[in-house]
């Protein structure tokens, strides 16, 4: 029997949203600063809306004081909130969007805004070699909050009970420091730093290597930065990275785009110079299928004949295969070359987008915590079978220490590594449905359901409706990871039919 | 005198330069399509000049759009007509004249239109594998001229009011939730 949600569980989730849509106000502001100071008035006056529009609602909920009070806070409770949020943070952030005029409908906006916080990075923008700068801006810090995890933001801020589950929900599993509150904090810290260190090492080389203007070189820096550190993949520029035409530029961003696909719990590990992080299972998984999906991706566009020249070759194969398999998305190749990479070195960037980068970070794609313990349950399977009986297989793996790989553990990864699958394929299904070429299909329901935003040109302005919203849908399952999805259609059953 | 010289003598090199005689108008769509069909050839774009003027010594880089919004952008009132369309330029910087072709494209400009003539590169060796156009001739068709910079409109009224609104809610929360006296 469903028990119907109580007017105080609905009034506590509305405080709640309230306190994220002050977050998206505050956000608000980076791009309202830009277009004031680059004299982007149209831009400056959507961005006054957009704040309003969130800061009206957030004040509203402190008013009400509906989370004054909280008198119990359940599991549900916290993964409704974070499935909520993250329909209402992009339906809100379309706004400016939507007014800049460069969306052909307001379904391609909320795509964007959808794309912008999963960190997916495939985009409907039309022209946007003259979108406004403060736009642009906002596009990319979409990808920082929801990369960071625009909870985890409102955690750092506002502690608030329910915490723990609503952590969870945002795809992190590991807790840094005992508590949330801290942890969110480490993660804020690192991305800080990074921050700091990427933008300046970005806006140095655009001035001195690449001649750019001391201001557009920063734009492009703060932009490329919370695109690569979060894994998001949007750029300023319709060419996205080969605009730049820089192997230093492309060897900064790799960089960063490794950062961001670790899990906090390696960068907190690195930190404290923690010895022996090879023997962790994750790290290994990532570095055995990185280096064989490189591999297969070099030989296959050695086959191919795409690339005559070795150096050429392994410049963009590696660039390439690591924006997948740490699902940035960015490019150094156009759209139409990709389409044209075939064979294995499709299959390379293909299985490097589905299975993604760690655990707790802020890549998308099954993960490599999960393809590993998948391999080790499977390995361990296999190897009772074929030693004698009675004879005793251990079930531990390292990772930060000893830990123990239970039946349990092994179904919930092997179901959750299904269910990815299960969304690869709807997508592609849709696709080849409307008549796209199977392997384009595949190639672009992977990219948007592991939150990559590589494309091979199916993704694009006019396409149909319904494999729009499908893909909507993929980005936003895929990045919280099922389980905040299905608590929230529960939630609403058991509003519909609840006692 | 001297000046109109060597304006005839370059004029009559550049109609004897074999390059130039045969370079063939193309779009940046034919050379995305079918890149080693036109790798080393010298080819003629037209287009938009965006995003910046990259100067890396004796040389230039910069983007030459040739889609639907070279003349009319949307921010200067174009429709929406699809993605852009672009290819890296390497210009020579004795042929590179920011000051008569105007700034680059951008919200703020239009950028300059202009008729290019180079060598079309794929994944160039001696280029770090870059693709590009290497330019041996440039020609201004339309300087560069700006766009409506715009104004804060309905839309920042609104949202101005919006926020004076939350001010005052979130104000008399405060007072509201201020600890009683004594």
């Amino acid at each position: 029997m469903l028990l119907r949600p109580s007017v105080t569980d609905l009034r506590l989730i509305a405080h709640d949203l309230g306190r994220i849509l002050a977050v998206v106000a505050a956000a608000g502001l980076l791009p309202l600063g830009w277009a004031i100071f680059r004299g982007e008035w149209s831009a400056a006056g959507w961005f006054l809306l957009m704040i309003g529009t969130a800061a009206v609602p957030a004040a509203a909920a402190e008013f009400l004081g509906w989370g004054a009070r909280r008198q119990r806070v359940d599991w549900s409770h916290g993964l409704v909130v974070v499935a909520l949020t993250w329909l209402v943070v992009p339906a809100v952030g379309t706004l400016p969007l939507w007014l800049s005029g460069h969306w052909g409908r307001w379904l391609d906006t909320f795509f964007d805004a959808m794309s912008g916080i999963t960190t997916t990075g495939l985009s409907l923008v039309q022209d946007l070699d003259h979108l406004p700068e403060s736009v642009n801006i906002w596009r990319h810090t979409l990808q920082f909050l929801g990369g960071q995890g625009i909870v985890l933001a409102a955690l750092t801020f506002f502690s608030a009970s329910g915490a723990l589950s609503m952590y969870q929900a945002e795809g992190r599993e590991e807790r840094i420091f005992p508590s949330v509150i801290s942890t969110a904090r480490f993660i804020w810290l690192v991305s800080v730093i990074h921050g700091v260190v990427g933008v300046t090492a970005l806006t140095v080389d655009g001035i001195l290597v690449q001649g750019f203007e001391p201001v557009r070189s920063f734009f492009h820096a703060i932009n490329v930065f919370m695109a690569a550190f979060d894994t998001g993949g949007f750029t300023p520029q319709s060419t996205s990275i080969a605009y730049y035409h820089s192997a230093l530029y492309e060897g900064v961003l790799a960089v960063l785009m490794v950062a961001g696909a670790m899990s906090f719990g390696l960068h907190h590990a690195l930190w404290n110079r923690r010895r022996g992080l090879l023997r962790n299972l994750e790290v290994r998984t990532i570095l055995t299928t990185f280096g064989i999906l490189l591999a297969v991706t070099i030989v296959g566009l050695g086959i191919s004949g795409v690339f005559t020249h070795a150096p050429a070759l392994t410049r963009r194969g590696l660039f390439q295969v690591l924006s997948a398999h740490t699902g940035t998305g960015f490019s150094t190749v156009s759209t139409t070359e990709l389409s044209r990479w075939s064979g294995l070195a499709f299959v390379g960037i293909t299985v490097a987008m589905a299975l993604g980068g760690m655990s707790s970070s802020t890549a998308g794609g099954v993960k490599s915590l999960r393809i590993g313990l998948t391999v080790k349950a499977m390995a361990d399977s296999i190897r009772e079978a074929l030693l004698p009986e009675g004879a005793v297989v251990p079930d531990t793996f390292q990772q930060y220490g000893v830990q123990r790989l239970t039946p349990r553990m092994a179904q919930s990864v092997m179901a959750v590594s299904l269910l990815y699958v299960g969304l690869y394929l709807l997508g592609a299904g849709v696709g080849y449905a409307y008549g796209y070429p199977l392997d384009q299909a595949l190639f672009e329901s992977v990219s948007a359901s592991a939150a990559v935003g590589l494309s091979v040109g199916v993704t694009a302005p006019g396409m149909p409706i319904l494999m729009e919203l499908v893909m909507i849908l993929q980005m936003w399952v895929g990045r919280l990871e099922f389980v905040a999805v299905f608590a929230l259609l529960g939630f609403m059953a058991s509003l519909a039919v609840g006692e | 005198m001297r000046t109109l010289f060597i304006l005839v003598v370059a004029s009559f090199v550049m109609f004897l330069a074999p390059g130039a005689t045969a370079a063939q108008v193309v779009d940046v769509s034919d050379l995305d399509q079918n890149p080693q069909a036109y790798d080393g050839q010298v080819v003629t774009l037209e287009g938009e000049l965006i995003g910046d003027y990259g100067i890396r010594g004796d040389e230039v880089w910069v983007q030459l759009n040739d889609d639907p919004y070279i003349e009319n952008p949307i921010p200067g009132g174009g429709a929406p007509a699809g993605g852009n369309q672009g290819i890296g330029l390497r210009i020579p910087v004795e042929i590179f004249d920011p000051e008569g072709w105007g700034p680059p494209g951008s919200v703020r400009y239009r950028g300059p239109l202009v008729q290019v003539v180079g060598e079309f590169r794929y994944h160039a060796a001696d280029a770090s594998g870059e693709t590009f156009v290497q330019v041996v001739d440039i020609t201004l068709l339309d300087p560069a001229r700006p766009l409506p910079s715009g104004e804060l409109g309905t839309p920042g009224r609104i949202g101005i009011a919006l926020l004076v609104l939350a001010a005052l809610i979130f104000a008399a929360a405060r007072y509201r939730a201020r600890p009683p006296r004594g």
